[in-house]
């Protein structure tokens, strides 16, 4: 194992900024940040997920003159996201199979991917509405993280790549840290998946969506804090001598997501909605990539104005037989 | 890394309304630089209107023909700006998206296909493939409705295929017109009396809601299992191939793994069409 004093680890990350840009959490979400002071755990999870680095809320695709000169943006930065958690680094290991595909690779995406480190931080104290181990990994789980550090007080632990962990002046150490990690693990509540994805396809039909959406308002807040959740909508920016092309966040809890020209909607009532949500993530993810398009971050759980809870669903679904 | 978001520029050099009522416009495009993209028929492209965004539409001609035709119902913002370019005027296309009538498949059967409404127009490039290629396919049934003469497209290129003897043709129209000889009455009716067999054959429907709701009962019962039905969807799309996420239905998204899906498919996946 390697370790770095806390104090040392981010003289060294301050010294970085401007080689890299760095994404840190900042209070409530990431930010892009001009120093080290600028960093802040509100908690164990940020409110927005980092998935806004790979997948910005809005970003430029291209702009186009007065002339109709079309110019796509020269990006070359280079990034460190910091802070990240193990759920939210399986998060954008899960959006890679969408982006990073054979035919019509994602310019904008692959290259936010591949010129940033991940430095992720394990979990000691996983939140009551965690549940991570459900799907297979865990708070202490690197995954596609470049550094994973372990927080030991005045002392990161860190592993992975070595380079990276020279780069940030890492030393030997006897210490491990499987204690923690048991500890942390023990504490996180797990939902029944096993069979999951075949049961949402029997129940597709049934009363079962419409009865679990009753309470729903459609408001989106789930998928926009959702670290997994990617769709986007496409607009023109108009301006003065030209404009521009961009992306936005989306979601299929909208009504209009899914409305086309012609008045026809095929998603116009919610329980279809919420129906796309639970059984995209549930069933038609795990059905493509043989994994669960959901990290059991909690976020939905926690920020839902409503108080719905996926976990409730999916134990709800398993043992559906309406 | 080519970018898949980038429209090339094209031409417009042939603009013309199909339908009396000017709700129906044809235009055919070719690139500003090089030649025309290889594509398949049954493939889509976006079209795209700097400032007022981009849509779907099923390209209508075949390669060979050294242009991209497209046949577009006035209805949005992107439409109606469509239907006020001028021979000459230059926009944007980004494609071929999707896939393809599954025409190896077809190889060596009998076709039949049946339309109505202007969602006849990528069956006309099927149609020209087929007839390209005619050695390569069995006997050929068109059944084809519009309300209104006007309304069948491509009336022209009718008329030829009627005289060639190429290919069995039924075009109907939904109510008797001074002057009209064909046939007169609802597709899923003029399919019934025209009657294809289902040995040996593929068929494949393309129309309005209405029209597929009271075509498949038929098309079962002349009984041509479903993995011989072909359709193709429409869904509101934006990136088009398989990334904003919003036209999917089921695991499939109808952009990337469609537009053609066969009836077998469809049966399987959610309605969400």
């Amino acid at each position: 194992m390697k370790r770095i004093e806390k104090n040392k680890f981010y003289e060294k990350l301050n010294g970085m900024i401007g080689e890299y840009r760095v994404f840190a959490p900042s209070g409530d979400r990431y930010r892009y940040i001009e120093d080290v002071s600028e960093i802040k755990f509100d908690g164990l999870l940020t409110k927005m997920s980092p998935k806004a680095h790979f997948l910005p809320q809005e970003e430029e695709l291209f702009r186009w003159d007065e002339k109709e000169n079309i110019k796509v943006k020269d990006v070359n930065d280079r990034y460190i996201v910091f802070g990240m958690r193990p759920c939210e680094v399986r998060a954008v290991t899960l959006l890679d199979p969408t982006f990073d595909t054979e035919k019509f690779p994602d310019p904008y995406y692959i290259n936010r991917r591949k010129n940033t480190i991940i430095i992720s931080i394990a979990c000691n104290e996983p939140l009551e509405t965690c549940f991570c181990t459900s799907f297979g990994y865990g708070p202490f789980t690197k995954g596609d993280a470049d550094l994973m550090l372990v927080d030991m007080g005045d002392y990161f632990l860190g592993e992975g790549d070595e380079d990276i962990l020279n780069l940030f002046g890492f030393t030997d150490s006897e210490e491990d840290y499987r204690e923690l990690k048991e500890k942390a693990e023990s504490r996180i509540g797990r939902i029944e998946i096993e069979g999951i994805p075949e049961k949402l396809e029997q129940i597709r039909e049934t009363d079962f969506f419409k009865k679990i959406t009753q309470r729903c308002i459609t408001c989106g807040t789930c998928t926009f804090l959702c670290p997994t959740c990617y769709c986007f909508d496409i607009q023109d920016r108009n301006r003065l001598n030209g404009g521009k092309r961009v992306r936005v966040w989306d979601s299929c809890m909208f009504k209009i997501y899914t409305h086309e020209t012609s008045g026809h909607n095929p998603r116009y009532e919610e329980h279809r909605r919420m129906r796309q949500r639970v059984m995209h993530k549930f069933a038609y993810y795990p059905s493509l990539y043989n994994q669960y398009g959901c990290v059991g971050c909690g976020r939905c759980v926690t920020y839902c104005p409503v108080n719905f809870d996926i976990r409730e669903v999916i134990r709800e679904a398993g043992g559906y037989n309406g | 890394m080519d970018n898949p978001y980038i429209p090339v520029p094209m031409r417009v050099k042939m603009a013309r309304f199909e339908s009396d009522d000017r709700s129906l416009k044809t235009i055919d495009l070719e690139p500003v630089e090089g030649e025309v993209f290889d594509f398949m028929p049954g493939q889509f492209c976006e079209i795209s209107i700097l400032g007022k965004g981009e849509a779907p539409f099923g390209i209508a001609s075949v390669p060979w023909e050294g242009i991209l035709r497209f046949t577009i119902n006035r209805a949005g913002l992107v439409t109606t700006a469509i239907h006020q370019l001028e021979e000459g005027d230059v926009v944007g296309v980004r494609g071929p998206l999707g896939n393809w009538y599954p025409v190896d498949l077809f190889e060596g059967k009998n076709i039949v296909i049946v339309s109505g409404g202007f969602a006849f127009t990528t069956l006309r490039s099927l149609i020209k493939y087929l007839l390209k290629n005619r050695e390569r396919f069995g006997k050929l049934t068109l059944v084809y409705g519009a309300r209104r003469p006007d309304l069948l497209l491509y009336r022209d290129e009718i008329e030829e295929w009627e005289k060639s003897g190429e290919m069995d043709m039924y075009i109907t129209i939904d109510k008797p017109v001074e002057g009209w000889e064909g046939y007169v009455g609802f597709v899923p009716q003029v399919l019934e009396q025209a009657s294809p067999s289902p040995e040996n054959a593929y068929l494949v429907m393309c129309g309005p809601p209405a029209m597929i709701k009271f075509t498949l009962p038929v098309i079962e019962k002349l009984g041509f299992k479903p993995e011989t039905v072909f359709t193709s969807l429409e869904r509101r799309m934006k990136c088009g191939f398989g990334k904003c996420g919003r036209c999917n239905i089921g695991k499939y998204y109808v952009c990337k793994d469609g537009p053609v899906f066969s009836l077998d498919q469809l049966n399987k996946l959610p309605k969400e069409y």
